[in-house]
């Protein structure tokens, strides 16, 4: 345990932007809202809601401000997470080529761990560490702007607008906490295939990530004129929801085209449901295929000696 | 103390074509201080990689009784080794690196590495990218120096230090760490640095080992004389294995000649390190071959 931990500490203190980032993210979200609590709203603000464009201050109905309510909750995470997975992504492509390239991998491996530790709480970082902070993070940011605006706002002309809801408040962060969970096995095996290739490419990791699937995209589509490798990838990265059984039809997204969108992420809490994807074989193949990637980057790490 | 910490029977390591260790078998015993000396490239790295886990090879190989490359996690905690200077990362701070050692490593004493380093100009809260090369390897062997190993493996590790940290780095070494519980293994390609320090030399050329013998039964069996032009074709009759002229006077090395056979051609000593090493490396000198 207390290896683990060291562990989980040695990536936060090498990889910085991993905590830095959700806390200027958080930041910028608590400063946004306190300054936008003053901002005049024009008497005629419409927004979309219910399929109909509604007048911000007078078409709000409770059952609305319910809604909305929710939407504002789920909305915080948004950046965050957008933010998380680019950061994530740089630091799974770096994590073991970065001290290949110092060669402070010869540091490392001169202390008692094995690759298969080293791989796995790298991993354990990206998928749990990181996304579990961010939650936490979400959580806290959330009882402070949403909490602030709406005593801003009582009593005011838009106090209809955002109500504190409690039930509404626990349903987005319970259902953010399990789709967080849930998410981290479905994305597993981008991760692992991430450690894998920075575990093996000698140099210019980002090509190596990019380039192959691309290649073989358009090999696809020349030689055979089918795009069955980007509709795969694109299931593998953007199809969380439509997996965990909320995509519309399988091809438009938790907001698509000619969808309302309030609806939809309203629907992310209300109809938070992940046995759809629990029962889906697709998470557990990419488990599994998560497990063959780590592996195999475990092998390599062992293995290569070109420091 | 007859167990052996490393032994090593036909151990072979190829890159491609090209042998890194062809077929070699030397043992380690406890309590030895051991120079892996040789020329770039002749396979000393690739040796002590395969002791370290670092790299698979074929043949066998035990390290304090673990199969390294199969053990490298369970090996190092009674292994420690300091690759070469500059593999700290960057980015982590002194205390950071404190810390780590402390967490993953049963053996570490972090009394002992603050005390090394209170004896430094290094502050905790500096990170290593800040500290000149010499300040680096301090850290590094402050680290190492505070873990109770019962082998520690060096590939050079003064490289690219200037002169008072060489001496440092091999007193404290001394003073500090090394007692008869402990084995050290050291490679360097200078010599003339470790020369007083070691128990036993290994030679290591082209991945075969050509010399293999403990310190003090070196002067046994090889000396050097240095004889004059005239009587140069007689003292080549005995057969040197490296002859040498320097302002007219030649230096020959013998194996295996008493010092009464060699007393005729001019004063007899034992070689030192170095000069056996390049008798080694370089082999008779043309004019004898031919």
């Amino acid at each position: 345990m207390k290896t683990w931990i060291t562990l989980v500490r040695r990536e936060l203190w090498e990889h910085r932007a991993l905590w830095v980032a959700p806390l200027v993210v958080a930041a910028v979200l608590i400063i946004v809202t306190a300054l936008s609590g003053g901002v005049h709203i024009s008497g005629d603000a419409r927004v979309q809601i219910d399929g109909e464009a509604v007048n911000f201050i007078n078409g709000i109905t409770p059952e609305r401000a319910v809604k909305l309510f929710g939407v504002l909750i789920a909305g915080l995470y948004v950046p965050q997470l957008i933010v998380m997975l680019i950061v994530l992504g740089f630091y799974l492509l770096d994590s073991l080529y970065s001290e290949r390239k110092d060669r402070s991998i010869l540091f490392w491996k001169s202390l008692p761990v094995s690759d298969a530790q080293t791989v796995a709480s790298k991993a354990l970082v990206a998928l749990v560490i990181v996304p579990l902070g961010v939650w936490l993070l979400s959580v806290l940011t959330s009882l402070v702007t949403v909490g602030a605006l709406t005593a801003k706002l009582a009593g005011g002309p838009f106090s209809t607008i955002v109500q504190w809801n409690t039930p509404i408040w626990f349903a987005v962060q319970g259902a953010m906490l399990v789709g967080t969970l849930v998410a981290a096995l479905w994305y597993a095996p981008i991760a692992a295939a991430l450690l894998l290739v920075s575990a093996w490419a000698r140099r210019n990791v980002f090509l190596w990530t990019v380039l192959p699937p691309v290649a073989l995209m358009l090999l696809e589509e020349i030689a055979f004129n089918t795009n069955r490798v980007s509709s795969f990838l694109e299931y593998r990265f953007g199809g969380f929801f439509d997996a965990m059984g909320m995509g519309v039809d399988g091809k438009q997204r938790v907001v698509g085209a000619g969808e309302n969108p309030f609806d939809h992420v309203a629907a992310i809490y209300s109809k938070l449901d992940v046995t759809p994807l629990l029962v889906n074989i697709d998470l557990w193949l990419g488990v599994v295929a998560a497990a063959a990637m780590m592996w195999l980057a475990v092998q390599v790490r062992r293995r290569r000696d070109d420091t | 103390m007859n167990t052996p910490v490393i032994e090593a029977r036909g151990l072979s390591k190829s890159y491609g074509s090209h042998k890194a260790l062809d077929d070699v078998s030397f043992r380690v015993d406890s309590g030895r201080i051991v120079g892996i000396i040789g020329p770039n490239g002749a396979g000393k790295t690739t040796a002590l990689k395969a002791m370290l886990g670092l790299t698979p090879f074929t043949g066998e190989l035990r390290v304090l009784g673990l199969d390294p490359y199969a053990q490298r996690d369970a090996l190092m905690r009674d292994v420690c080794f300091i690759a070469d200077v500059a593999v700290l990362p960057k980015w982590i701070k002194v205390s950071q690196a404190l810390d780590y050692v402390a967490g993953v490593h049963p053996k570490f004493n972090r009394g002992t590495a603050e005390d090394f380093l209170r004896k430094t100009d290094i502050q905790m809260k500096s990170r290593v990218r800040e500290l000149s090369k010499g300040m680096v390897t301090q850290l590094h062997l402050s680290l190492i120096l505070a873990i109770d190993a019962r082998l520690l493996v060096l590939d050079e590790p003064t490289l690219g230090l200037d002169l008072l940290y060489r001496r440092a780095f091999y007193d404290s070494l001394l003073n500090d760490y090394f007692d008869k519980e402990r084995t050290i293994v050291v490679t360097t390609h200078q010599v003339e640095e470790i020369e007083n320090l070691l128990t036993d030399v290994m030679f290591i050329k082209h991945g075969k080992v050509v010399l293999d013998s403990p310190v003090e039964n070196l002067a046994d069996r090889y000396l050097q004389v240095v004889t004059t032009a005239d009587k140069a074709t007689a003292a080549r009759a005995l057969g040197p294995i490296h002859e040498r002229e320097v302002f007219g006077r030649i230096g020959m090395v013998f194996d295996g000649r008493s010092a009464e056979e060699l007393r005729p051609f001019g004063d007899v000593r034992p070689p030192s390190l170095s000069d056996l090493f390049v008798a080694r490396m370089q082999g008779a000198a043309p004019g004898a071959r031919s």
